[in-house]
């Protein structure tokens, strides 16, 4: 099998724009080594704690997680918390202006963990990872009670604002040997979601694995990296998340490599199929200029 | 602790029907477990959230099939085995809604860290125990998980409450979305209302709980125990009534930041909940 399961750092969760190819190709020497199909909590955690020593070495900005580590001996699974504002129409740059200045209450007063934002039609979607999963939420918690929260009283384009806590589900991603788009380089990000049949987790996680063989049979250069978010507003669902130079480079690549794959694709497809409710795609664009990089 | 006490009474009378003829200790279990099963709807007393602001309150609403009710039903007393048999550690309350879904609230009484003690159990659990929580003929359409926080602040819990031991069948619950940046307005008009039922000495308690993850956004949910729902309703009219302008006033300020209500009536199921 080719290195389609092994472990790699999630999107946003994990990578950074300002991580250069080389970086990540020593990133890859260095963390990515295991090749288990499925993973058990204590080798996540290993793999956790090698890709959060090698990011604080390349400088990537996690010295704020550590720090929260330190003081709650208990680890958790890495998870991400996602925070999704619903925009009045017309009112993105008001919301822009609201997230700037955030940015700058966040930095200010230290805040210690890491934000990526992107942006679809009328949502922004900010993603906070964290690496020591619900002692994470407690810490974060704990800060925004202790700094006051952040003043929201004022216009900010935003209509309702949704929050989800996901998990990235290792044993799902696909990552090639020379991915044709690295995460570190996508400007867009197209978000599968899929939302299963009651019942169904197991399985389909064993029919995507047989996806991800397909992948690899063929020899596709995209990867792909998977998440779980348990109990969404429209229900429990697996995320699937294509790294693109652009909308159309995604939906380009994509038709071309569901046409090399054919029938053996088409076939597992078939089977995964009924254990499936519903799907939507989203076109994510990565806004970095709005992220928040706790190391800074 | 007037509040435990008042959530003693609340469903004594059919636990005293349910643990005649049983033993001492028995009986002292199932009297915990109705107790501790009833707060767990609200997720604490009030005293003891004063103390530990950390408490969290997982709900896991599972959206039936049509007419899958005694598939789910049948499911959920096979999960409840499973409990058993794991010990699993944590208090579990079921009630259901007239339009099917099904509430399983979990109280977490260490906050997060109780989120990743019951992820890790159920990780735990060997897979013949796993797998029996993934039968597709459990009547379940999809799952949607609120994890929320329990605000004593707002809650108002009158000396002489108007219910007698027993009488409480369903809790009435409205959830209240509030629209952006509005939340501390929110809060002072439901800290104003509760002041203004005690004013008025009202006689039926009401519990609120904010609800900040999963679901369509930041909403605080105001429960009501009633013995049922025309007595809820009949018993709100009352006390529309009785505190009058200044009622209407409040209303008005509340609803002037909210974009969106919902109102559910939740019956209580203690045959299929479960205390460790």
């Amino acid at each position: 099998m080719k290195k389609s399961l092994r472990s790699r750092g999630h999107e946003e969760a994990f990578t950074k724009e300002t991580v250069t190819r080389k970086q990540f190709a020593q990133n890859e020497k260095l963390a990515y080594s295991h090749t288990t199909l499925r993973i058990s909590l204590e080798g996540f955690m290993c793999r956790f704690v090698s890709l959060t020593a090698l990011l604080l070495v390349v400088g990537l900005g996690v010295s704020g997680c550590a720090g929260a580590a330190d003081d709650a001996p208990a680890t958790d699974q890495a998870q991400f918390v996602t925070l999704y504002e619903h925009l009045e129409p017309g009112s993105r740059q008001v919301w822009q202006q609201y997230r700037q200045e955030r940015l700058e209450f966040l930095s200010a007063n230290g805040y210690p963990f890491n934000e990526f934002v992107s942006v679809s039609n009328n949502v922004a979607r900010t993603i906070t990872q964290l690496p020591n999963g619900y002692f994470d939420m407690a810490a974060r918690q704990q800060w925004f009670q202790s700094h006051g929260g952040f003043d929201q009283s004022e216009n900010t384009g935003v209509a309702y604002r949704e929050r989800t806590i996901s998990r990235p589900m290792e044993n799902l991603w696909y990552v090639p040997e020379n991915p044709r788009v690295d995460f570190g380089e996508a400007a867009v990000t197209h978000e599968l979601r899929i939302y299963t049949k009651s019942g169904a987790f197991q399985r389909f996680q064993d029919v995507q694995q047989q996806l991800n063989t397909v992948l690899a049979d063929h020899d596709i250069s995209g990867a792909r990296f998977a998440a779980f978010t348990p109990g969404g507003n429209g229900g429990s669902h697996f995320s699937i998340f294509f790294p693109a130079e652009s909308r159309s480079d995604y939906y380009r690549t994509r038709a071309e490599d569901l046409d090399t794959m054919g029938e053996d694709w088409q076939a597992v497809v078939d089977e995964i199929r009924p254990h499936i409710r519903k799907f939507e795609n989203i076109d994510w664009t990565r806004r970095s200029d709005l992220d928040f990089n706790a190391s800074n | 602790m007037q509040f435990l006490s008042f959530e003693c009474r609340l469903l004594d009378k059919s636990s005293v029907s349910t643990v005649t003829g049983c033993s001492e200790v028995l009986m002292t279990r199932v009297f915990l477990f109705v107790l501790l099963g009833i707060v767990s709807i609200l997720g604490l007393t009030s005293d003891a959230a004063a103390q530990n602001d950390q408490r969290l309150t997982l709900s896991t609403y599972l959206h039936l099939e049509p007419g899958s009710f005694d598939a789910w039903e049948t499911a959920r007393k096979e999960r409840l085995e499973v409990y058993e048999q794991h010990n699993y550690p944590f208090q579990e309350f079921v009630s259901l809604s007239s339009d099917g879904i099904a509430r399983v609230n979990i109280r977490l009484d260490n906050g997060w860290e109780d989120m990743a003690k019951q992820r890790a159990w159920f990780q735990s659990l060997p897979a013949s125990a796993r797998s029996s929580f993934q039968n597709p003929s459990n009547g379940v359409r999809y799952v949607v998980r609120h994890i929320g926080r329990p605000q004593p602040d707002l809650f108002y819990v009158p000396d002489n409450p108007r219910l007698e031991q027993g009488e409480v069948n369903m809790f009435h619950e409205i959830r209240l979305y509030t629209t952006p940046g509005s939340g501390q307005e929110v809060r002072a008009t439901l800290a104003s209302i509760a002041s203004l039922m005690a004013e008025h000495e009202l006689s039926d308690p009401r519990f609120v709980r904010s609800n900040f993850v999963g679901g369509e956004g930041f909403s605080y949910s105001v429960f009501t125990p009633a013995e049922s729902a025309a007595a809820y309703f009949e018993q709100s009219e009352s006390n529309s009534e009785t505190m009058g302008s200044d009622w209407q006033e409040l209303l008005a300020e509340l609803g002037a930041n909210l974009r969106k209500i919902e109102r559910i009536n939740w019956a209580g199921r203690r045959d299929l909940s479960y205390a460790p």
